[in-house]
C-alpha cells in the first residue's frame, strides 16, 4: 500500500502550503529513519505528541508498538521548582508516559519533535534519564532544534504524511526567544547521546538524530 | 499551546487526499457496521453490568459497564452515552464513547470523533477520526509477517554510515 519514502533534495526542501493553518516540510534524516526500519523486525517507538491518524499510518506497515502517552502538555508544565528532585521528577514522568509503569519497554526509535527547545533543562536532562531505562541499545533519538532567534511560544504539532513529508502545525502567532542550542549544549542535554547525522532545513530547524554513545 | 481539535483537523485534511481507498474500505465497514447494529444485543444507557461479559453475538453497549468484555469472532460497540471500564477482545472494536481498558481486535480498531479512549490496542488496523482521543499504546503487527515475526528480534539495522553534521548557524 505504502511506497517506500523518498526526499526531496535539500534545496527544495521546505515547500509552504498555507502559512495560515501550517506548512510541509521535507525532513530527509527523518525519512531514511523510517525507510530503514526493517519489516522483519520488531520496533518499539514513542511519540510524545498527542496520537494522530498520521503516525499510526506510517507504522501500520512495521510489526511494532507505538506509545502514544499524549504527554506534551504535562511535559511542558513540568517546572524544576515544582519538580525539584529526582523523585519529584520521576514520579511525574511515569505519571505524564504512564503506561510504563505496566509495561517494560525497550524503545527503538524516540520522536521528541521541537520538545527540546521548550523544555527548561533540568527537566530535559530529567526526561533523558528516566527514558535511558526504556531505551534499547540501537535506540533512535530524533527531534528538532530551532536556529532562529523567535521560535513559536508553544510546541508545534506534527504529523508524518504519506507523500514522505511532515506537516508542522501553526500554533498561534505568539513567539519566543529560541534558546538556541548549539551541539556542544545540546550533547549535553543528552549526555548519553552522539550525534548520528544533523541537517539544517531551510525553514531553520536543525534536524537531528542521536545514537548512544 | 496547541489546539489539538483543529491540528488534527487540518493534519487529516493534508492525509485525507492518501486514503481514498482507506476511505472507501472505512465507509464499507461503516455501512455493514449499521447493518450488524441492527441484529446486535444491545445494553441499554441505563443499565450497569459488573463482571465479564462473554457471548456469541454483537453487541453494541450504551450504558456503564466495569469487567472484561470477550466477543471473539463478533464486533463491539461502545456507542457515545456509554462509560467503559474493561478490556475487550473481538473481530472489530468501534469506540464512540469513553472506555478505559485494553483492546485485542482480530480486525481492526475505531476510534470514532466522540471516542476517548485510555488503553493498549492490539490489533492489525486502527483508525482514530479527527477529534478522538487516544492516549496508550498501539501494537500493530501486518498479518503478511506475523509467523515470521513471533519472536521479538533484536531491533533496527545499525546504520553504519558516519555522522553527517552539518553545523547549525
Amino acid at each position: 500500500m505504502y511506497a517506500p519514502y523518498s526526499y526531496i533534495p535539500l534545496t527544495k526542501v521546505d515547500q509552504q502550503v498555507s502559512q495560515e493553518t501550517g506548512f510541509a516540510i521535507s525532513s530527509p534524516i527523518l525519512f531514511d529513519l523510517l525507510n530503514s526500519l526493517s519489516k522483519q523486525d520488531y520496533h518499539e517507538i514513542l511519540d510524545i505528541l498527542p496520537a494522530n491518524q498520521g503516525v499510526i499510518d506510517s507504522f501500520s506497515r512495521f510489526h511494532c508498538k507505538l506509545y502514544l502517552p499524549g504527554c506534551l502538555k504535562e511535559l511542558c508544565a513540568m517546572t524544576s521548582d515544582r519538580h525539584d528532585t529526582p523523585h519529584k521528577l520521576h514520579r511525574a514522568f511515569t505519571r505524564a508516559l504512564g503506561f510504563y509503569k505496566k509495561q517494560s519497554a525497550s524503545l527503538n526509535v524516540i520522536f521528541l519533535w521541537d520538545l527540546p527547545n521548550y523544555l527548561n533543562k533540568p527537566v530535559m536532562r530529567g526526561l533523558i534519564e528516566y527514558l535511558s531505562h526504556h531505551m534499547h541499545e540501537n535506540v533512535k533519538l530524533h527531534f528538532y532544534i530551532h536556529t532562529k532567534q523567535q521560535m513559536p511560544a508553544s510546541p508545534r504539532g506534527y504529523s508524518i504524511l504519506p507523500e514522505g513529508k511532515v506537516w508542522l502545525e501553526n500554533s498561534d502567532n505568539a513567539t519566543i526567544k529560541s534558546p538556541l542550542y548549539y551541539q556542544e549544549a545540546m550533547l549535553t542535554l543528552f549526555h548519553p547521546f552522539k550525534v548520528k547525522r544533523s541537517m539544517l532545513l531551510s525553514s531553520g530547524l536543525q534536524e537531528y538524530i542521536l545514537a548512544l554513545k | 499551546m496547541i489546539d489539538m481539535k483543529q491540528f488534527k483537523d487540518n493534519v487529516s485534511s493534508k492525509i485525507k487526499l492518501h486514503h481514498e481507498q482507506e476511505k472507501s474500505e472505512f465507509h464499507d465497514k461503516h455501512t455493514n457496521t449499521k447493518a450488524v447494529k441492527s441484529n446486535a444485543m444491545a445494553v441499554g444507557a441505563s443499565i450497569r453490568i459488573k463482571g465479564d461479559v462473554t457471548g456469541d453475538e454483537d453487541l453494541i453497549i450504551q450504558g456503564h459497564v466495569d469487567g472484561t468484555i470477550s466477543l471473539k469472532g463478533h464486533n463491539v460497540t461502545i456507542s457515545k452515552s456509554a462509560k467503559v471500564k474493561a478490556n475487550i477482545e473481538a473481530s472489530q472494536i468501534i469506540i464512540e464513547g469513553e472506555l478505559a481498558g485494553d483492546m485485542n481486535g482480530d480486525e481492526k480498531v475505531i476510534i470514532r470523533e466522540t471516542g476517548n479512549v485510555h488503553g493498549n490496542i492490539v490489533a492489525p488496523r486502527v483508525t482514530l477520526e479527527d477529534g478522538a482521543m487516544f492516549k496508550g499504546s498501539i501494537e500493530m503487527e501486518p498479518r503478511q509477517i506475523q509467523t515470521a515475526s513471533e519472536k521479538k528480534p533484536e531491533t533496527i539495522t545499525q546504520n553504519k554510515e558516519s555522522a553527517d553534521l552539518k553545523v547549525a548557524p
